[in-house]
């Protein structure tokens, strides 16, 4: 197998981090190269490198073992690296078609191009309707979107930044498979993850990177599991979490209620639909589905960010159906919203600005000035693994799994909870992280906290929760105690 | 399809520094654009850099460029604190029209109050009055949707029509000219030595902007309103009364410009009483990324512009709006030095071979 593209000593500085420190990496063609690393390692930022979004600092690219300089994305596309964004970008009033014919500068009357794309479509199996407007498109079907326009781009080099981190069960399966079609059909695969599972499942080798620099390259079948966790991580740590939450019973005080609930989507489709649920005190209580099938407006409207059209959320006994989002925190609710970009931070202020600003009261005094305890900020920090100096640093300037920290801190640590709301908590966390977010939990829980999941992972809701409800197009349609579940059932439910 | 492909791309933050040192290009750069104007004009170019700098620096001068600097650094935390909001306020010159009409009339009700007293209504009057001005827009804003920034430049028509019907109508004095009659005497407010103690209020004003900007809940609400809805809503922030509150606010600083400039320089109201004083702020507001303590140093250079041009209007007969040419131009070259280290820009040329095998 020849060697695609080889970076050798990749230095990338930025103004509060050393994000490559002399970074050494080589891809092949025919292979799925895995590059793995906790939250903050620098994934993101090589990728960008390769794809032109960043110029390194020093250090040199070669493709096909000729130096290049990629300074632009175009740079990179002459040079065949084709990378899959995370973060679809689409025009909404126009079909997927027309969207596809932009993107590619290609003329959307063209019958050539219209038969390029359904060859392609048919060939990798992605089922997406060429005709529908994006704005009528799930988050999922989205991200189809920008798969397949990826695959037209025929590239020899594919990049894909954490596919699987956003997307549903059945979406991760059809990325899986992708680009094991890529690999056979000889291109080169570069696979960004923090899940150790996926690197077995699918890559030939992989890459660990750790605070910028590489740890190891080696092929998959050489490395053990414990291995890839104490390289990612500096130290290992039993995945402990199995059983723990069965130890406190839940009692049987109610302290969540949702009776008939129904809501509308952003643009006034009815996506929740006689919705009714409830928590008790140290409960956990899961609601999984597949993608898009009204989880996240459901847990939107009882965090109170998103109206109501029928029906009613009774939070401790007290009908909170038209509170806001922060009357609902002062009773001692915490949210973690999915969107974490647009809803969970403010990308512009600095992490300590992020911190305070759910509760601003608590940080004002009687004049209108606020104050800020900067010790006790500084322990939120740290207790979700992040450096205190970050205290000061823009948001935007922080890696995906660095923001969810911080939301995490500011949720869920550091003042009295009675009901957790939790939307795909674990979403872009590596190990350590999901790890001390469980342990958090199951020790509220202990302490009669009760906590309404949504999420995609199967495994986090058998772990975790004591009761599942399986949520399919705005619907529960199955309702069961963990010890009751039957799994494969489950599974089948949400691949349907 | 054209042959030329322009595509604009993010680029990474840069640093502070470096993003000084690009706005002082930026200044200069628009100075040099100037110097062809000017010799059109049939005017030396040396000669109109020196008299840009005697005009406003020179010790007699000093006096007038402060006079302008105290309406053009209000107007500049007005457009600060709007901007800081993500709300888009540029109808200053109106709310200090407004301002400065209201005090007029407060201090024509009760030309009697001493001193101390007057003197701090002179601000109370303008703020309120060009607050209120302004939040008819903040509520139109924050209820209906309305563009605020169409609607504050709308008003500002509307604040220069009243000023005129005042002047030629029921304020004219028995002179003839179509200008008001004075302030009353004890709302002038007197000057320390050749400087107008005006400077004094503008220091307060700037402090108290200061506070609320960088050590307030309102000031971090408002960093938070600009962020965008999702947020806001997560936050929990009302923002109706924000942006009302923020509109209010910004409107006040732009009414005081006009009230103040009214008492310590202008004495009575005139058609001219617009200077566009506004319009410079907003320009110095660019020029200080939004950062109110540095807003008097870039204000300072717009005043200094004002008080050049009268200058030069008196010894090179350079016309007047050579200098609105200059700061036209001044605006110019910032918002492009902010477009280009924000985003890089890249042209090229498809080659007819890539046209080819597109087909
Ligand atoms: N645009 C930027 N400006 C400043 N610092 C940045 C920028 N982008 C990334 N960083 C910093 O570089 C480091 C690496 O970030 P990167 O996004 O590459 O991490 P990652 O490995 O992708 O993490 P995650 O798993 O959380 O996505 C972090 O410390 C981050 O704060
Ligand atoms: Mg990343």
């Amino acid at each position: 197998m020849s060697l695609a593209l080889e970076l050798r000593g990749i230095v990338k500085k930025f103004p509060h981090a050393l994000a490559l420190d002399n970074v050494d990496f080589d891809l092949r063609y025919g292979e799925i190269h895995a590059l793995l690393g906790e939250n903050g390692a620098g994934k993101t930022t090589l990728v960008n490198i390769i794809s032109g979004v960043y110029s390194a600092d020093s250090g040199e690219i070669r493709v096909d073992g000729r130096r290049v300089i990629i300074s632009s994305p175009r740079d990179a596309q002459r040079l065949g690296i084709v990378s899959v964004s995370q973060h679809p970008i689409l025009v909404d009033s126009l079909t997927v078609f027309e969207n596809l014919a932009l993107a590619l500068d290609r003329n959307p009357q063209d019958r050539t191009f219209m038969r390029e794309v359904s060859n392609t479509i048919s060939r990798f199996g992605i089922k997406i309707d060429l005709k529908k407007r994006i704005w009528q498109l799930s988050a999922s079907e989205k991200a189809r979107v920008e798969i397949v326009k990826a695959l037209l781009r025929d590239g020899k080099i594919y990049v894909f930044d954490e596919p699987t981190s956003l997307v549903g069960l059945k979406e991760r399966v059809t990325v899986l498979r992708i680009m094991r079609q890529l690999r056979d059909l000889g291109k080169a695969v570069l696979f960004i993850t923090h899940r150790v599972d996926e690197v077995y499942e699918i890559a030939d080798r992989v890459t660990v990177l750790r605070r910028g620099r590489k740890i190891f390259t080696k092929k998959v079948e050489e490395v053990s599991k414990r291995d890839l966790l104490e390289a990612m991580f500096g130290r290992y740590s039993e995945q402990s979490i199995a059983s723990t939450s069965r130890i406190s019973k839940p009692s049987d005080s109610v302290i969540l209620k949702v009776e008939n609930l129904s809501v509308k989507d952003d643009i006034g489709r009815l996506r929740v639909k006689d919705v009714s649920l409830s928590v008790h005190s140290g409960e956990i209580v899961g609601v999984i589905g597949p993608a898009d099938s009204g989880q996240r407006e459901l847990m939107e409207a009882i965090a109170r960010v998103r109206k109501v059209e029928r029906g009613r959320i009774i939070m401790f006994g007290k009908d909170v159906t038209k509170l806001k989002s922060n009357d609902i925190r002062r009773l001692g609710v915490a949210y973690i919203p999915d969107d974490r970009l647009n809803m969970g931070c403010a990308l512009s202020l600095s992490v300590r600005e992020n911190l305070v600003m759910r509760d601003l009261d608590k940080y004002t005094t009687r004049l209108g000035l606020y104050k800020y305890d900067n010790a006790s900020l500084c322990s939120l920090l740290t207790k979700v693994g992040l450096r205190e100096d970050l205290l000061d640093v823009p948001c935007a300037d922080l890696s995906g799994g660095m923001i969810q920290r911080v939301i995490l801190a500011r949720e869920i640590l550091g003042r009295d909870i009675k009901l957790i709301l939790a939307s795909y908590p674990t979403q872009g966390l590596d190990h350590e992280t999901t790890k001390l977010i469980y342990d958090t939990f199951t020790s509220l829980k202990g302490c009669g906290c009760g906590i309404l999941l949504a999420t995609e992972d199967v495994d986090e809701v058998l772990k975790l929760c004591d009761r599942i409800l399986v949520m399919v197009n705005g619907r529960t349609i199955y309702e069961a105690d963990r010890d009751s579940v039957d799994v494969e059932e489950l599974k089948e439910m949400l691949t349907y | 399809m054209s042959p030329l492909k322009i595509t604009v791309k993010r680029r990474e933050r840069l640093p502070r520094k470096l993003k000084a040192l690009y706005t002082a290009v930026a200044i200069l750069v628009s100075f040099l654009i100037a110097a062809p104007i000017v010799a059109v004009l049939g005017i030396d170019p040396l000669m109109f850099y020196k008299y840009l700098i005697v005009g406003s620096f020179a010790p007699y001068s000093i006096p007038l460029t402060i006079i302008n600097l105290i309406p053009v650094t209000l107007c500049c935390i007005s457009a600060i604190i709007s901007f800081r909001a993500g709300l888009w306020n540029i109808g200053q010159d109106g709310q200090y029209v407004i301002g400065a009409i209201f005090l007029l009339w407060i201090a024509s009700l009760m030309p009697s109050v001493p001193p101390p007293l007057s003197y701090i209504l002179v601000v109370l009057a303008g703020g309120l009055a060009g607050g209120l001005w302004c939040l008819i827009c903040g509520v139109l804003r924050a209820y209906t949707e309305a563009n605020e920034a169409v609607t504050t430049l709308m008003m500002l028509y509307v604040a220069s029509s009243i000023l005129n019907y005042l002047c030629y109508g029921p304020w004219r004095s028995s002179v003839g000219f179509p200008e008001t009659f004075p302030l009353p005497q004890s709302y002038q407010l007197p000057n320390i030595g050749p400087i107008t103690s005006g400077i004094i209020a503008l220091a307060v004003l700037i402090f108290i902007a200061w506070i609320i900007l960088e050590k307030t809940r309102l000031g971090l609400e408002m960093s938070i309103l600009a962020e965008g809805s999702r947020v806001v809503d997560y936050v929990g922030i009302r923002y109706r009364r924000l942006i009302c509150l923020v509109m209010f606010l910004s409107g006040f600083y732009a009414g005081v410009a006009g009230s103040l400039y009214l008492s310590y320089s202008a004495k009575f109201l005139q058609p001219g009483f617009i200077a566009y004083y506004g319009f410079s702020g907003v320009i110095a507001a660019w020029l200080c990324e939004l950062r109110v303590e540095y807003s008097v140093l870039a204000s300072l250079l717009l005043a200094a512009l004002y008080s050049s041009s009268y200058t030069m209007q008196a010894t090179l007969s350079i016309p007047s709006y050579m200098v609105d040419a200059l700061e036209g131009l001044l605006l110019i070259c910032i918002l492009l030095v902010h477009f280009f280290t924000r985003y890089r820009v890249e042209i090229r040329f498809i080659s007819t071979a890539e046209k080819g095998d597109r087909k």
